[in-house]
């Protein structure tokens, strides 16, 4: 993790997994804790699992309700965009925030 | 009758050899990624249609031989046995016998029937190392002849509603492969149902809160679907309906759909369709329904649709002989010179009539010839995994290492112009692995990747296609 001035820049790790979800869970909540907006970086990302996937949507319903912006930048791999659009995260689901939806569709 | 059933089993080939083209394709693929649930799924499947069709065709060589490579497949697919490099050289020369094998209804040559024997013991040899020893040696015994007659099961539209524990993430299950494993049945959507996720402070990252609601068509069963989680069974809630039967999927209204899931009453339906607005939106904002429902049997909704729209595609598209479309193009191409001659003889006449009707006829006649050649085109890609077989199998055979890259496989060109490129085009590319690659320690020697790489690329350029092989000897 790493802060920058303006908006507080989160970088992922490349395996985001069960046993990371927890330090996910803690390092968001720092980062909306700043008072910044966050930026939450996936370039160096490689395999994202359905914990960290609830931790982020958790997160982002936590900036949305706070009244902080999250955003989010770089590409996932295709392999595990491919296995998130399989799951149906990508496929239209309002009930998604908006914002993950696009996080998580960086494919292109 | 008798006729009729020799076009079945001209169709029966025409179908199996592609599935056993695709079976090459997802070998070679395996070999690359050997975890690949999907891959190593849908080599099973393709095995197994293959081997329930040759069975209802009388093909019985081929039914039985593909009965055991099914069983090798199954234990991969199982988990119990690995895939190797080993399995996958066996199963790519098992899929070449097949393909043999598929010239024969029932009299298969000796020497034919040898190598079969020969392949069936390896095939047999590898499955029997991935069953416990008390277990009895399936591979030994013949194809059961009624289980192999059994037809594929029929094609279905399920609804399945796949709620995991909480405490499921803490074994190490992953969720999100089970779920993907599942879409690869068939032509599948699926929706995730995230209200639950409580907030950031308050959640628990090890505990899942997630859970899925699948609409899936494939020509599969219950059982088939339920064993993909059969290793989470008593950390999950599964629920499998059948929404529809067969492949003619009937497009829903959202009314029937919520009502059938139980969701709402039919009174409610009604009540809600009096007003001017969605029905969604008055459910949910009578607090019928919550919007999460909605979007579920939406999804509901637009997968009936999509499986409808794609059978109905799928119908208006037939299957010709190239020989017709061969015998096509000639008669084009007669016209073609025909109509050359009527048009020097209406100039030679001067006969103003004549050269109108000429005129259009010319350019009817072109837009026939375009027609008939766009017919006949097709992707070079097709042949681009024969290539990759290639690569795979000199490489082996000479000790080398290479990797086969290629681009431009959607480029298209008539089908017999690739029919004719195909074996300069192998020449070409076995002498890139011969001449062009190194033996692995002599490219470590000189500071270069033990593995070298083909590049197989074809493009468009002008009004021609450029295909160009490239060695990269110097990386």
């Amino acid at each position: 993790m790493s802060s920058g001035t303006m908006p507080f820049v989160l970088n992922l790790g490349p395996t985001l997994n069960v046993e990371k979800a927890g330090s996910l869970r803690k390092d968001i909540a720092d980062a909306l804790g700043s008072g910044e907006s966050v930026s939450v970086d996936f370039s160096a990302v490689e395999e994202i699992d359905l914990s960290c996937l609830q931790v982020l949507y958790a997160g982002l319903a936590s900036a949305k309700a706070s009244g902080r912006e999250m955003h989010f930048v770089g590409n996932l791999p295709q392999k595990a965009g491919e296995r998130l659009k399989a799951c149906g995260f990508l496929c239209g689901a309002k009930a998604l925030a908006a914002d993950l939806e696009t996080a998580l569709g960086l494919l292109s | 009758m008798a006729q009729s059933m020799d076009k079945f089993k001209a169709t029966f080939r025409e179908e199996a050899f592609e599935l056993l083209g695709k079976l090459e394709d997802q070998l070679l693929e395996l070999e690359e990624q050997p975890l690949n649930g999907e891959l190593i799924n849908a080599a099973f499947r393709a095995i197994h249609t293959v081997k329930g069709s040759a069975a209802m065709f009388g093909f019985d060589a081929v039914s039985k031989f593909a009965h055991e490579f099914e069983t090798a497949l199954d234990l991969c697919r199982n988990g119990t046995l690995s895939i190797t490099k080993d399995f996958i050289g066996l199963a790519l020369k098992g899929r070449d016998h097949l393909r043999r094998l598929m010239e024969y209804e029932s009299e298969v040559p000796e020497d034919i029937a040898t190598d079969g024997e020969a392949l069936l013991k390896r095939f047999a040899s590898f499955a029997a190392k991935g069953k416990p020893k008390e277990a009895e040696p399936r591979a030994e015994k013949p194809a059961p002849v009624e289980e192999a007659r059994q037809p594929a099961a029929p094609t279905r539209t399920f609804r399945v509603v796949f709620k995991p524990a909480a405490g499921v993430f803490r074994n190490g299950t992953k969720i999100l492969n089970l779920v993907e494993e599942l879409v690869g049945m068939g032509v599948a959507d699926a929706f995730p149902h995230m209200k639950s996720i409580p907030a950031l402070g308050e959640m628990d990252p090890e505990s899942c809160y997630t859970w899925w609601e699948v609409l899936l068509t494939a020509a599969t069963d219950e059982n088939a679907i339920r064993d993909i989680f059969i290793f989470i069974a008593d950390q999950a809630e599964l629920k499998v309906e059948v929404v529809a039967e067969g492949e003619s999927v009937e497009p829903r209204r959202l009314g029937d759909i919520l009502v059938d899931r139980g969701d709402v009453s039919r009174a409610d339906v009604a009540e809600a369709l009096n007003s001017q607005k969605k029905l969604g939106e008055v459910l949910v904002e009578k607090k019928v329904i919550s919007t999460p429902q909605i979007e579920s049997a939406l999804v509901e909704q637009e997968h009936l649709k999509k499986v409808h729209d794609h059978n109905e595609m799928a119908a208006s598209s037939i299957r010709v002989a190239s020989e017709k479309l061969d015998s096509l193009v000639d008669l084009v191409g007669e016209l073609v010179t025909l109509q050359a001659r009527l048009a020097q003889t209406s100039i030679d006449l001067g006969d103003s009539t004549l050269a109108s009707i000429s005129e259009q006829f010319d350019r009817l006649i072109s837009q026939l010839r375009d027609n008939a050649m766009s017919i006949r085109m097709l992707p070079i890609g097709s042949t681009f995994n024969k290539f990759r077989r290639v690569v795979r199998d000199l490489s082996l055979e000479l000790g080398k290492e290479a990797e086969l890259v290629t681009d431009g496989a959607e480029t298209e060109l008539d089908k017999t112009v690739i029919e004719k490129l195909g074996d300069p085009l192998v020449h070409i590319i076995r002498n890139s692995v011969d001449h062009g690659i190194e033996h692995p320690d002599a490219r470590i020697a000189a500071g270069k990747q033990r593995a070298g790489t083909i590049k197989l690329v074809a493009r468009h350029s002008g009004a021609y296609v450029l295909i160009t092989v490239v060695t990269r000897h110097r990386f």
